[in-house]
């Protein structure tokens, strides 16, 4: 069982995590994914400083399940700043940006269907046990 | 940047382990400085080279485990602490608009368009980047790395204030 310092601050960051989850299962929008990869990095930033207190392959486990979200939502995530960018370097539409438009939408189905697999695995109820939270 | 950019290597953070024995202020006192040192070390040598696109990168990755490492321990400190974060915030937002316009540059060749529009685009991109990378330096020189900073911060962070309240031991 973690120390209450530590199980609160995971505690709190992995609600946070199940919480963008279920938003980018509902929508991919832009805020929803960069919050995404924000609340990933937060939970795996407690899972890192709070090692000791986790059994070490579990968390390696939880933390492996991450990854594919996690890159599905860096691509995802970068086609929103580059278009962004581009239009603001273009001043106009283009085929660049209708072309990264494409890429972002097949991205984002992508990554809908890893959220979905991720949920269908329980993280708040079965990561919290595995945590000892 | 440009044609006499290097691959500055990026210090490698000295990571002390949380102890589950001592209480939460005493181990804050101990992981969050040399972390700090790192990457203030780290950024201040590519401040004063001409780093790749990838070295500020890993700087920026660097001030990311520092930030949320930092938030972690947000109840063992007092309001100075917002005011430590909202510069690491600032300092990220400049390094997160340059690895923008790197993301960009890295898939323009890939992108569909007339090669004339992508090499206007690309000459745009180029110059934003050779300013965000002036802001960088700027901001660090002055904002994070000014006479005194590292140690304040350094001593403020070796120093919780006051006892964590929610969830402390």
């Amino acid at each position: 069982m973690a120390s209450d310092f530590a199980r609160v601050q995971t505690q709190d960051r992995l609600q946070r995590l199940v919480d963008c989850l279920n938003q980018v299962n509902d929508s991919a929008g832009e805020d929803e994914v960069h919050d995404l990869r924000v609340s990933i990095r937060r939970f795996k930033a407690a899972l890192r400083v709070f090692r000791p207190e986790f059994a070490p392959r579990k968390a390696k486990k939880i933390r492996r399940s991450l990854d594919p979200v996690m890159q599905s939502a860096g691509i995802v995530r970068d086609r929103d700043v580059i278009v962004k960018l581009a239009l603001k370097s273009e001043r106009e539409p283009s085929e660049i940006v209708a072309a990264l438009r494409e890429q972002r939408a097949d991205e984002a189905t992508k990554l809908g269907t890893s959220v979905g697999k991720l949920l269908r695995k329980d993280p708040l109820g079965k990561w919290a046990k595995r945590l000892g939270l | 940047m440009g044609k006499k950019a290097r691959t500055v290597k990026v210090v490698k953070e000295k990571t002390e382990r949380w102890k589950e024995s001592d209480p939460a202020p005493e181990n804050a006192a101990r992981l969050l400085p040399p972390m700090l040192a790192a990457y203030l070390e780290a950024g201040r040598l590519l401040a004063d080279g001409t780093p790749t696109a990838t070295s500020l990168h890993g700087l920026r990755l660097h001030g990311k485990r520092l930030r949320y490492a930092m938030e972690l321990f947000r109840p063992c400190y007092g309001t100075a602490f917002e005011t430590y974060l909202g510069l690491l915030k600032d300092a990220q937002g400049i390094l997160g608009d340059l690895n923008d316009c790197a993301t960009l540059l890295r898939v323009l060749p890939e992108l569909p368009g007339p090669e004339e529009k992508k090499a206007r685009l690309k000459n745009r991109v180029e110059r934003s980047s050779a300013k965000l990378f002036r802001d960088f330096q700027r901001f660090w020189k002055e904002k994070m790395d000014h006479s005194g900073k590292e140690t304040r911060w350094a001593s403020y962070l070796a120093h919780p204030r006051k006892p964590a309240k929610k969830g402390a031991q």
